[in-house]
């Protein structure tokens, strides 16, 4: 790598060339490897970017972006008039949040947690249950949920009527569903999340522990105070990237798991632009919706990006 | 240094993250643009050439093991071989689910790379086809088709023309019934009651099967059951909830009506049937996870597990009656079981009214982008001779079916059942089979079901009875184009949640659900309708 950054005939060169080979030019092997991945950005990226534009035309499938009428921020305008588009958002707001507040530590304590294990084929084969959960389908996962938690028949229902109890409406009253669905979340990704905390505990000094040990730290000592700060930059970037998805959510999960009678909290941005999109053909409608949502998404990475930024942390640029 | 390797690590893994989770969305425009620029290649070319022809078919997950998918198995190849290779076609058909037809149609047309024959029951959908000019006019083209023309007839034409031109073919439905309702005869005998003939009696004999359990279910009895009104599988309790309502004038008939399979909330007396469900859910007489149940497949399981006393469903009905399917494994399961068809609604006149289709199937199209609508057009005049017609509709004889009285009857064996299943889908121009009467065509349509002739006949004769069709128009309603599908999500939401309600939050729910209905484009399309009613009565 250093070789190819600084060849060698270089350094036989009078100062006043060497000079005159900066910029560009100095490096031009790197910049020729990066242009295959910039390509792949700017056509796959960048060009159905173009897109975006039906969200400011009357759009017809039958006469394409060039042949559609512009109607400016009409869709917009229309949007915001809509009483369901606040509740989407918020709905979309408050699960992305109540994910962020319990999905989002999960896996660190997790790390943490194997970060403690010794025993390595234990350690190992813990991990690799823990993934699996993340390769299975939220299809699937729906099904699973319905058999555990339904009201008649449900594995997790039976229990409770065996015990005397009435049955509690996980999936059919919003509130008990909403445990359900946050739930669900951590079960499909806490094990998988733990990966990239994982790596980044490999990173801390040995060193370390060794000085804490003889200063006769304890174990949640060592985890404070060196695990913990060890992989803090990790954390904040990864929380910067949760805060720039705040405003998207994957279709698959409230899709699969909402049903009529939670509605008032499963109805949101993504199921929505579904039903409008492409169920209703409002194509227009959607992606002013979709566009929508990218901007304020853009707009919560910069301010949690210039906030970790003032807390001393790199940030994400 | 060691700061340093902890910045690059930090930014190393978000550009690392990063790049996964955009090559992740970038995957599917790869896709996309792999099947586009497949598919002029194989379509253009010199007249000479061979011409790809390519047909929706629908996808209805059910293909029996060995048969082959529905894109690929004996009628495909049949048809390639008694109309592709003559004509120098080749057909290619395109998988579309049976109950996402409307949106992967839609995705279909706005690619360019719509099927040179496309199909949909959903009126909204052809509107907006029309309105948006994606469709091929095809005025001039059906007078080349001499046997579609003599098999459809005016009457069945007329219904696919918009604004003075055909944009679209309509399959024949020689019979128009929707649904009907069905118990458990050997429940009944072992409880010693009568087949229920009012909805007071019925209501009585729900509970007779609650209290006593004559399944012996261990109190998993289902007294009556149906899946998610989401409009996509083939039960509703929409006969029940439709009984209540009250006798309407002209315009509001016109005017509360709606398309699309929007339940019809507004309508006088809606409420109190809703509260009827209510009641029966009150009395644990209903299935209380029915909401959860969105693609039926639970309310199918327990039927056949025998815990279901009865339920309204589509008559006569593959799903239930065709050979291996719910009332075989229902047999299986419980030696003894038996269901038959009644029609215990009554309104307040003592009829039984039931809404019943117009005499047409679904909306076969020609997308605009096809450049095969010639050959679209003779695949469906080749479909519409008497015997091809026949062929597709019952299967080879002494294969598929055997004539009994002159009426084709399927044969029930594991071999048969491999090579015929979802003929309805294939022969596209008729929804069901025509011979000339009612009666006749009801014999004939209970035939399909061996084993279950007697149920299959009464329940097309129950829901035929009292049988109203919707109001027409002249012209669509465009507020009912742009907010159907909306509207459609708040009428389940209300009726689900009112069913589920408490007794006492019953009136807030349903009244709030009817309130936001009309605020969220309900009242404009009352209005439209309204308009539209007065128009033409002038």
């Amino acid at each position: 790598m250093d070789r190819r950054a600084t060849p060698a005939p270089n350094n036989s060169l009078p100062l006043v060339k060497r000079r005159q080979a900066t910029g560009i030019w100095k490096d031009y092997q790197l910049y020729l490897l990066l242009i295959l991945p910039i390509a792949y950005f700017i056509l796959f990226k960048y060009v159905p970017m173009y897109g975006a534009a039906i969200a400011f035309q009357d759009y017809s499938i039958f006469k394409g972006v060039t042949g559609s009428e512009w109607i400016g921020f009409e869709n917009f305008k229309e949007l915001f008039r809509m009483s369901q588009f606040y509740e989407v958002v918020r709905n979309t707001l408050m699960l992305n949040f109540l994910d962020l507040a319990f999905s989002f530590p999960a896996p660190i304590i997790l790390a943490l947690l194997l970060n403690e294990l010794s025993v390595v084929w234990f350690k190992k084969s813990a991990q690799t249950l823990l993934y699996l959960p993340h390769f299975i389908s939220w299809i699937i996962i729906g099904g699973l949920v319905y058999q555990m938690f339904s009201n008649q028949g449900g594995l997790v229902n039976n229990v409770v009527n065996a015990l005397g109890f009435d049955s509690i409406p996980f999936l059919t009253e919003k509130n008990h569903w909403l445990l359900v669905y946050l739930g669900t979340g951590i079960w499909h990704s806490a094990g998988w999340g733990t990966i990239i905390y994982l790596a980044a505990l490999t990173g801390i000094s040995r060193d370390l522990y060794e000085a804490a040990d003889v200063d006769g730290a304890g174990r949640l000592k060592k985890m404070w105070h060196i695990t913990l700060p060890g992989i803090r930059p990790t954390i904040v970037v990864m929380l910067i990237m949760q805060l720039g998805h705040i405003m998207t959510i994957g279709f698959e999960r409230p899709f699969v798991m909402g049903n009529a009678l939670v509605m008032d909290y499963a109805e949101v941005i993504s199921t929505f632009v579904y039903k409008a999109g492409l169920q209703s053909a409002q194509f227009s409608l959607a992606t002013a919706m979709g566009l929508f949502q990218a901007l304020v998404g853009l707009v919560f990475v910069v301010i949690a990006n210039s906030i970790a930024k003032r807390f001393g942390e790199q940030g994400i640029w | 240094m060691q700061v340093k390797l902890k910045k690059w690590s930090a930014t190393w893994i978000a550009v690392m993250l990063l790049a996964t989770l955009l090559s992740a969305c970038s995957g599917s425009n790869g896709n996309n643009n792999a099947t586009d620029s497949a598919s002029p290649e194989s379509t253009s070319g010199a007249s000479k050439e061979k011409v790809t022809l390519k047909v929706e078919v629908f996808d209805r997950g059910n293909a029996p093991a060995g048969a082959g998918p529905v894109t690929d198995n004996f009628w495909t190849k049949w048809i390639q071989e008694n109309f592709g290779d003559p004509n120098n076609i080749k057909l290619e058909f395109v998988p579309v689910p049976r109950n996402q037809e409307v949106d992967k149609l839609n995705v279909l047309m706005a690619t360019g790379d719509a099927p040179d024959l496309v199909f949909t029951y959903d009126m909204n959908t052809i509107y907006n086809y029309v309105k948006d000019d994606g469709l091929t006019d095809l005025t001039s083209h059906i007078e080349n088709a001499p046997n579609l023309k003599q098999f459809l007839g005016d009457d069945v034409l007329n219904y696919g023309v918009f604004n003075g031109k055909q944009y679209t073919i309509p399959a024949k439905r020689p019979l128009q019934f929707t649904q009907s309702t069905y118990i458990r005869k050997d429940w009944l005998d072992k409880l010693g009651l009568p087949v229920p003939t009012t909805t007071e009696q019925f209501y009585e004999t729900l509970k007779a099967f609650k209290e006593k359990d004559p399944g012996q279910t261990g109190g998993k009895v289902i007294p009556y059951d149906f899946s998610a009104i989401n409009g996509t599988s083939i039960t509703t309790p929409f006969v029940l909830v439709n009984s209540f309502v009250k006798k309407m004038t002209d315009e509001q008939f016109y005017t509360l009506t709606t398309s699309s399979h929007i339940p019809e909330i507004t309508k006088p007396g809606y409420k109190e049937g809703v509260l009827y469900l209510n009641k029966l859910n009150q009395e644990g007489l209903i299935n209380p996870d029915f909401a959860l149940d969105k693609d039926g497949k639970q309310f199918e399981s327990d039927i056949a597990n025998g815990i279901v006393g009865s339920f309204t469903a589509l008559a006569a009905h593959q799903n239930l009656m065709s050979p291996g399917k719910v009332f075989d494994t229902l047999k299986q399961n419980v030696p003894g079981a038996e269901y038959i068809a009644i029609d215990p609604f009554t309104d307040e006149e003592g009829k039984t009214p039931k809404s019943i289709y117009d005499p047409i199937g679904m909306h076969i199209m020609i997308p605009k982008t096809s450049k095969h609508a010639a050959e679209a057009i003779k695949y469906l005049d080749w479909m519409a001779q008497e015997d091809v017609l026949f062929t597709l509709q019952n299967g080879m004889e002494g294969e598929h079916y055997t004539l009994e009285n002159e009426f084709p009857k399927a044969i029930a064996t594991d071999e048969a059942k491999k090579t015929f299943y979802n003929n309805n889908d294939i022969a596209l121009i008729a929804n069901g089979k025509d011979f000339g009467s009612t009666d006749k065509n009801i014999e004939a349509a209970a035939y399909a079901f061996p084993g279950y002739e007697e149920v299959a006949q009464q329940s097309i004769r129950n829901a035929l009875k009292d049988g109203y069709t919707m109001p027409r128009f002249d012209r669509p309603i465009e507020a009912e184009i742009k907010y159907g599908n909306t509207l459609k999500e708040k009428a389940y939401e209300t009726i689900v949640k009112s069913v589920l309600a408490k007794p006492d939050q019953f009136d807030k729910i349903f009244d709030g659900g009817v309130a936001e209905y009309m605020k969220l484009g309900g009242q404009a399309i009352q209005d439209e309708r309204l308009a539209a009613y007065r128009e033409m009565e002038k």
